[in-house]
């Protein structure tokens, strides 16, 4: 029987060799791109054959392994973007250094750990999740290490009480601060919708602190004085296999908008329930920004049509602006054009061509800019956390990529505060078919709903 | 009746929930059955199911939305032919060969002609003549299917099912020759942990072959989409992006990729003058309820009716006495291995064609959310696995609409479970052994 082992062993590694190199693209060196960064602080020092390291740490491989290695292949991209146009951070190269935690907490632990105890300590670290945020929130305060961190915790960036500002800064805004806008919008342009009855939010999230952070006592209140009905919310697992009686439930209860926080296969078993039940045209499907990305139309196709929710950065598609030029030349020509007509390279590409990896440029972007100024305050031999945070909590406001993200932060402020609307559309094009994230309205100053935040409704 | 009730909750609502229920119960108890077939055959509780369903559902997608390249095409065949050949000849070596002896009836000697050479093989294999050749013609008929789906353009489903299925059997096969025979004889506990392991390396193989993007199998699609946002109607056509480079500057780039059209609508029952509303079935869990069916049926007639499934029963009750009355115990694993890696590649491609699509975080838990239904049979009763899963649908489904918590929406099936095994240690179903000193 060892006969038939190996040849069962050499089967299966000629599988592997035929059916594995279509999914890895090869990669070539990128054009030059030009000048972008127009905000830029001029460093007064100069770090020339140097190296700054920008450490991060998430899950890589596991379950959201899916919009992290996207995240990756952008940071490493925007690190040699910056190192080669822009000379790193005064001079000195960009390294990435990365934690892969797999989702588990105690790795996030090990690795904070880890990072922490570095010498030099690294100035800031980025992180990916809530959970890993929250679970982290006084240690990193006690270490004294900001964090950027992509994602909306409430918990993380406030605490409990609402009025304890962490040591983390969010690149996107908190999920309450996203659903306020959406009702402000809603509440003025309903009727462009065209779908019958007064609006009525029903929630379909994940079960989880994500999933349950748009729902909370102070949304319920701002939508309910704009006229918008709240109809209740059900969870459900990453896990479900299908959402048809959950969204039948608050169907029932009289909701014509369904609002899912959740990502990728949440919002696409959402959109698939909706199109299922043929309710597209009696129901509004809507978001967090994590719903209106190319991961979801990916899984939903068409289902995704007509998503809609707050959106604080630039698409893809909005290449007027010459930060988006840059993220997409540089996408193009690392990750598409190298592809050729090679059909799985190119739908790995479209894969990377999403949220996360477009938002790892202007991250990198506010990274050089906090530590050129906190270099031009302290000097580059007394930079340390403490001079990172000082600049944060002491009013930062950066428009980076030439405005693709505003980070805005202060002594209150740990979020981005900005957005508009946005919703996905499938363009009939020249070709074929467009799907993008079409922005509905301008940028605006979000309402401030987290506990106690200034918008809050009694 | 429309506005009829049932605990403050519409009758519609109640039905269509009890319904919903039963088509995933469906696809439930076709993953139950699959851990219950292994642990029949060997004893061990196999962890790994899940991912088992993950890769399958990722070689049907592979084989179903690429056009597979001519070496990897020669290659399946190979496999399959490797496979059915062994297969057929396999029949023959459930038991040990007799020793050989001269035949008085026939003269025949081994150094007889072809025909007479064959005869004392049969005999010695004590194969019946009529089912050798109804097995073999079986066996071509499949691996002509195989062949011709594998080949074919326009059957991509065909092709796609194929490849998974020869795939899966590999994998199947794999697994029980590297891991599991192995440990034959050792402490059940060791297979169990080992199942834990494979399912660990069955999760890194497919991020290294496919990568972490979820896949969507969009069998079940619309023909036209008419679109919410713009209005207009139109089909699946080619993915086009705006990009930008230096060099050429904007410009639309079709790509090989095509945006589908989205999920058909749910199969529909005319109820609305009874019930206020059409009650609405799921494409992808009416197939997978049907095929969920169709296996049971199929199953109950091979370990019933069939010398290989009479073979696995026997081994499954007792290895030592089976391999004493010349069963091939280490076939019949492998046997076992190979039909539950096709059975839950199979439910793992249903779940693909649903709203989720091959998703890392769907698939290969959804193995975790059957065990109530596994053990509510006791662990050995593929009949009861069969409703375990029914049951578990139902439950779950009615727990959405009448209890608001989704802890207690988990929580609603293994409640259930408790429940029945504090009443009965050994599952509705299970077998009480009873242990003479």
């Amino acid at each position: 029987m060892k006969k038939t082992a190996i040849v069962l062993l050499v089967t299966f590694a000629l599988l592997l060799t035929f059916a594995g190199p279509a999914t890895f693209a090869s990669h070539s060196e990128p054009a030059a791109p030009t000048h972008v960064s127009q905000e830029r602080t001029e460093c007064n020092e100069d770090l020339s054959g140097q190296t700054v390291t920008f450490y991060a740490f998430g899950d890589l491989s596991g379950p959201f392994a899916f919009i992290t290695q996207p995240l990756v292949a952008g940071l490493e991209d925007a690190a040699a973007y910056f190192n080669e146009q822009e000379g790193g951070v005064c001079g000195a190269a960009i390294e990435i250094e990365l934690g892969d935690t797999g989702g588990s907490q105690d790795r996030a632990q090990e690795f904070w750990d880890e990072f922490s105890n570095l010498d030099p300590q690294p100035e800031v670290m980025f992180m990916f999740g809530s959970a890993d945020a929250e679970l982290l929130r006084d240690q990193i305060a006690e270490d004294q290490i900001p964090v950027l961190l992509a994602a909306g915790s409430e918990l993380a960036l406030y605490g409990e009480t609402g009025d304890e500002p962490a040591w983390t800064f969010a690149i996107i805004p908190l999920y309450t601060d996203q659903l306020g806008n959406f009702c402000d919008y809603i509440a003025e342009n309903w009727d462009s919708f065209d779908i019958e009855g007064d609006p009525v939010i029903g929630h379909l999230s994940w079960e989880g602190a994500f999933g349950r952070s748009s729902d909370t006592e102070e949304t319920r209140a701002y939508c309910a004085e704009r006229g918008i009905g709240y109809a209740g919310a059900e969870y459900f697992l990453p896990t479900t296999s299908d959402v048809s009686t959950q969204l039948d439930v608050l169907i029932d209860e009289g909701a014509n908008i369904i609002y899912t926080t959740s990502l990728a296969s949440g919002p696409a078993n959402v959109a698939a329930a909706i199109a299922g039940a043929e309710l597209q045209d009696e129901v509004l499907m809507a978001g967090t920004n994590w719903a209106l990305d190319t991961s979801v139309i990916g899984l939903a196709q068409r289902d995704a049509d007509g998503i809609t929710g707050t959106m604080p950065y630039l698409w893809w598609d909005e290449l007027d602006n010459r930060g988006i030029q840059v993220i997409s030349n540089q996408w193009a020509v690392n990750h598409f054009i190298p592809a050729g007509d090679d059909e799985e390279a190119q739908r790995n590409a479209l894969a990377i061509r999403n949220i996360a990896y477009l938002l790892s440029f202007p991250v990198i972007d506010a990274y050089i800019e906090l530590m050129t100024q906190a270099i031009n305050e302290v000097g580059y031999d007394n930079l340390d956390g403490q001079a990172i945070y000082s600049i944060l909590n002491g009013g930062f406001d950066y428009n980076a990529m030439d405005g693709v993200l505003r980070f805005r932060y202060d002594e209150n402020t740990r979020a981005i505060t900005n957005g508009r609307i946005g919703q996905i559309q499938f363009l009939e094009v020249e070709g074929g078919v467009q799907p993008t994230v079409a922005p509905l309205n301008d940028f605006l100053d979000l309402p401030d709903l987290r506990v106690g935040g200034e918008d809050t409704v009694e | 009746m429309a506005e009829w009730e049932l605990f403050g909750q519409s009758f519609h609502l109640v039905v269509q929930a009890i319904i919903n229920g039963l088509l995933l119960g469906g696809l439930y108890a076709l993953i139950a059955l699959g851990i219950v077939v292994i642990n029949k055959a060997s004893g061990v509780f196999n962890f790994a199911h899940g991912w088992m369903m993950f890769a399958g559902g990722l070689i049907f997608w592979q084989f179903y939305a690429n056009e597979p390249s001519t070496s990897l095409v020669g290659i399946m065949i190979l496999v399959s032919t490797l496979l059915i050949g062994s297969a057929i000849l396999g029949l023959g070596f459930l038991r040990k060969p007799a020793p050989l002896v001269e035949d008085s009836t026939t003269g025949a000697s081994q150094n007889g002609d072809l025909f007479h050479r064959v005869l004392i093989f049969m005999k010695r294999r004590e194969l019946d003549p009529r089912r050798t050749a109804v097995a073999i013609a079986i066996g071509a008929a499949l691996w002509a299917v195989l062949v011709v789906g594998l080949l074919q353009d326009s059957s991509v489903i065909v092709r796609g099912a194929a490849g998974a299925f020869i795939g899966s059997i590999l994998i199947g096969l794999m697994i029980e020759r590297i891991t599991i025979r192995p440990l034959l004889g050792k402490p059940l506990l060791t297979a169990i942990l080992m199942t834990l392991a494979i399912g660990f390396v069955l999760q890194g193989f497919t991020q290294i072959i496919w990568g972490p993007n979820d896949r969507k199998i969009d069998v079940f699609t619309a023909e036209a989409a008419t679109s919410p946002s713009t209005g207009s109607s139109s089909s699946s056509s080619s993915y086009v992006v705006q990009i930008y480079t230096e060099d050429q500057g904007q410009r639309a780039q079709q790509t090989k990729d095509t945006v589908g059209t989205g999920t058909a609508p749910d199969y529909r029952i005319k109820t609305e003058e009874l019930l206020g509303k059409d009650l609405r079935l799921k494409r992808f869990l009416v197939w997978g309820f049907f095929i969920a069916i169709g296996t049971f049926v199929a199953f109950t007639l091979f370990f019933r009716y069939t010398t290989l499934g009479l073979a696995m029963r026997a081994t499954a009750e007792n290895q030592v006495l089976a391999e004493s009355v010349g069963l091939r115990v280490r076939l019949m694993l492998a046997v076992a291995w190979a039909i539950v890696a096709v059975m839950a590649a199979i439910a793992g491609i249903i779940q693909g064609t649903g709203g989720t699509g091959v998703a890392v975080l769907v698939v290969p838990i959804l193995a975790l959310r059957v065990f109530p239904a596994v053990l509510l049979g006791g662990l050995e009763s593929i009949t009861w696995a069969m409703v375990g899963g029914l049951v578990i649908g139902v439950v779950e489904q009615l727990t959405i609409v009448y209890l608001d918590t989704t802890a207690a929406q988990q929580m609603a099936p293994f409640v259930v479970l408790i429940i029945v095994l504090l009443i009965r240690p050994d599952g509705l179903f299970g077998q009480r052994r009873i242990d003479r000193v």
